[in-house]
């Protein structure tokens, strides 16, 4: 059985969590999960404390339920980055996240203790306990103010940004309750660990950052402004609060391309409508070379993907996966005669398809820019197959292909 | 490859048995090639939301038109046309295609589609196996060309 198979992580290379959340001097205390160790039925529980006034008598309001289903996911996407990390020649196996689900099989007293037990049994549990203690160990280190111990790609995760996000003054979350490394995680803690984070009563923002895609047209450095006009021309005025961003925003604008298009990760403020009104802040901007080829358009379309656009799931489309097609094309020399389609992936890469009765073709460039070729001769079920790091050695294999 | 009979059938599943009965795909903004105006291999392989079972449509209980209308009035996103293998096709690429359309709905969704029904991916676990089945299926469809449905 391989290790993909078996889901074990590899014991030798170490503590995985440090590994993901890099936690130090403020993790690493007191009972990992909360967990009782004296029977290993129990290990699968996790109780959570919601302290505060709404929740005296075991009651839950139904407003505070999505904190629970933020911690399901964030155990999730930590334990699958931990997959990734024991696993990185590997390909995160199917229904991996399916293998994981929460229930709430109790509630305890004081003030209201749910009681989440993992309802699977699979292969990946050892990775979901240590995602588990992960999370814990995280947002250890935030209320400790070390967020210098936990991974960057953690914080940035909307669901450990806006966990705690339901809770009103004077109220907190308990990881670990009633134990001597209990963790207490308040709106007061995340307000000031997470400041650009919007709040509930910021009702005019989205909650979560969304992936705008236009070139940016002007910058005012001193004030931290700038404005982004769509694809459509139509002008958008920004604010950014990172200074930073000030270097990436020059950047795109300095860029040798006549009209450079730029992807803004950004909360953003709707009008009446629910249409865009204006950049509230600014998570990051990337710069998306734009020449007037032929496929520009549709890798532009692409780029304006929004996370979720597969029936709610699929990644946006990494950039440097619609650079490496756009290289690939041009080497090609592409033309009307032998255009290709081109196509979103769930896992944020790009499909190139010449398809016919006769013959099938691709290169599917994933975000890591990993290029998988194919070549299909659908008559005698034939395949020729090549994975590579090369983009040389994948023009190569389709040029041959399209000859 | 994992064993195909590891996903056992649930009540109200059972294998489609007319070799030559229709699939019908409904092909969307994200799998549809606008310029060469052909669907994607990735039109016949199921997304991650739908874990392994692609949904279809039977000839046998619905019509290519009816199942059109149907997943843009339902969907998120709107049908751009209906492509189709049979079940032979399917069943030569080593998956199965199930009737579950007197199975229970998932949460969420109140009744199945008219005539639904799924093409098993479940067992296949590389991407390579799964590139070679979804590409099988779309020359299989290409050379059957896009099925009427306005």
């Amino acid at each position: 059985m391989s290790d993909e198979e078996s889901g074990l992580p590899d014991e030798s290379a170490g503590s995985a969590d440090s590994a993901v959340v890099g936690a130090g001097a403020g993790a690493g205390t007191g009972t990992g999960t909360d967990t009782d160790t004296a029977n290993q039925q129990t290990r699968r529980r996790t109780r959570i404390r919601l302290d505060g006034d709404r929740f005296t008598g075991k009651r839950i309001p139904v407003d505070v339920t999505p904190e629970l289903q933020r911690y399901e996911r964030l155990v999730i996407e930590v334990a699958a980055q931990q997959w990734k990390t024991q696993n990185p020649e590997k390909n995160l196996p199917r229904f991996f996240r399916d293998q994981f689900q929460l229930s709430i099989v109790d509630v305890e007293d004081g003030s209201a203790t749910p009681v989440l037990e993992r309802v699977s049994n699979s292969a990946y549990d050892t990775y979901f306990d240590h995602a588990a203690e992960s999370v814990d160990k995280a947002f250890e280190a935030i209320i400790a103010g070390e967020e210098e111990e936990v991974s960057a790609w953690v914080t940035k995760l909307p669901d450990f940004r806006d966990f705690g996000s339901t809770l009103e003054a004077g109220e907190a979350i308990e990881f670990r309750p009633k134990t001597p490394a209990v963790i207490r995680y308040t709106p007061e803690i995340r307000t000031v660990r997470f400041p650009k984070a919007p709040t509930r009563k910021r009702a005019v923002a989205d909650e979560d950052p969304r992936a705008l895609v236009g070139r940016l047209t002007a910058l005012d450095a001193n004030h931290w402004k700038f404005t982004l006009t769509d694809l459509n021309g139509r002008e958008v005025q920004g604010t950014y609060t990172n200074p930073d961003l000030t270097d990436d925003i020059k950047a795109v604008l300095n860029a040798s391309t006549v009209a450079p298009v730029a992807r803004v990760i950004a909360y953003i403020a709707a009008d009446a409508n629910g249409q865009l009104a204006r950049i509230v802040d600014v998570e990051s901007v990337e710069l998306f070379e734009s020449e007037r080829e032929p496929w520009t358009r549709r890798l532009i379309e692409l780029a304006t993907l929004q996370a979720g656009w597969s029936e709610g799931t699929g990644e946006a489309i990494a950039f440097a996966a619609l650079d490496a097609v756009r290289e690939i094309l041009r080497q090609l020399e592409v033309t009307v005669d032998n255009y290709p389609g081109i196509f979103p992936s769930e896992n944020g890469g790009v499909l190139v398809e010449w398809a016919s009765i006769q013959r099938v073709i691709s290169v599917e460039v994933n975000p890591e820019i990993e290029y998988s070729l194919f070549r299909l001769n659908p008559e005698v079920r034939a395949t020729d197959e090549l994975e590579t790091r090369n983009i040389r050695a994948a023009v190569d294999f389709l040029r041959g292909a399209l000859a | 490859m994992t064993d195909l009979t590891s996903f056992a059938l649930r009540k109200g599943e059972y294998l489609m048995a007319d070799q030559q009965e229709l699939l019908y795909r409904q092909v969307t903004i994200h799998t549809w090639d606008e310029v060469n105006r052909r669907p994607s291999s990735k039109a016949f392989e199921p997304v991650d939301a739908d874990n392994g079972m692609a949904s279809y449509s039977r000839e046998s209980k619905t019509t290519a038109k009816l199942a059109r209308q149907h997943h843009t009035t339902n969907a998120k996103s709107p049908s751009l046309g209906v492509w189709a293998v049979t079940v032979q096709e399917v069943e030569t690429e080593g998956l199965r295609a199930v009737d579950d359309s007197q199975s229970t709905p998932p949460p969420g969704l109140a009744q199945w589609p008219p005539g639904h029904c799924f093409v098993d991916y479940r067992h296949l676990q590389s991407k390579g196996e799964i590139r070679t089945v979804r590409a099988m299926l779309l020359a299989k469809a290409l050379a059957r060309q896009e099925v009427p449905s306005i």
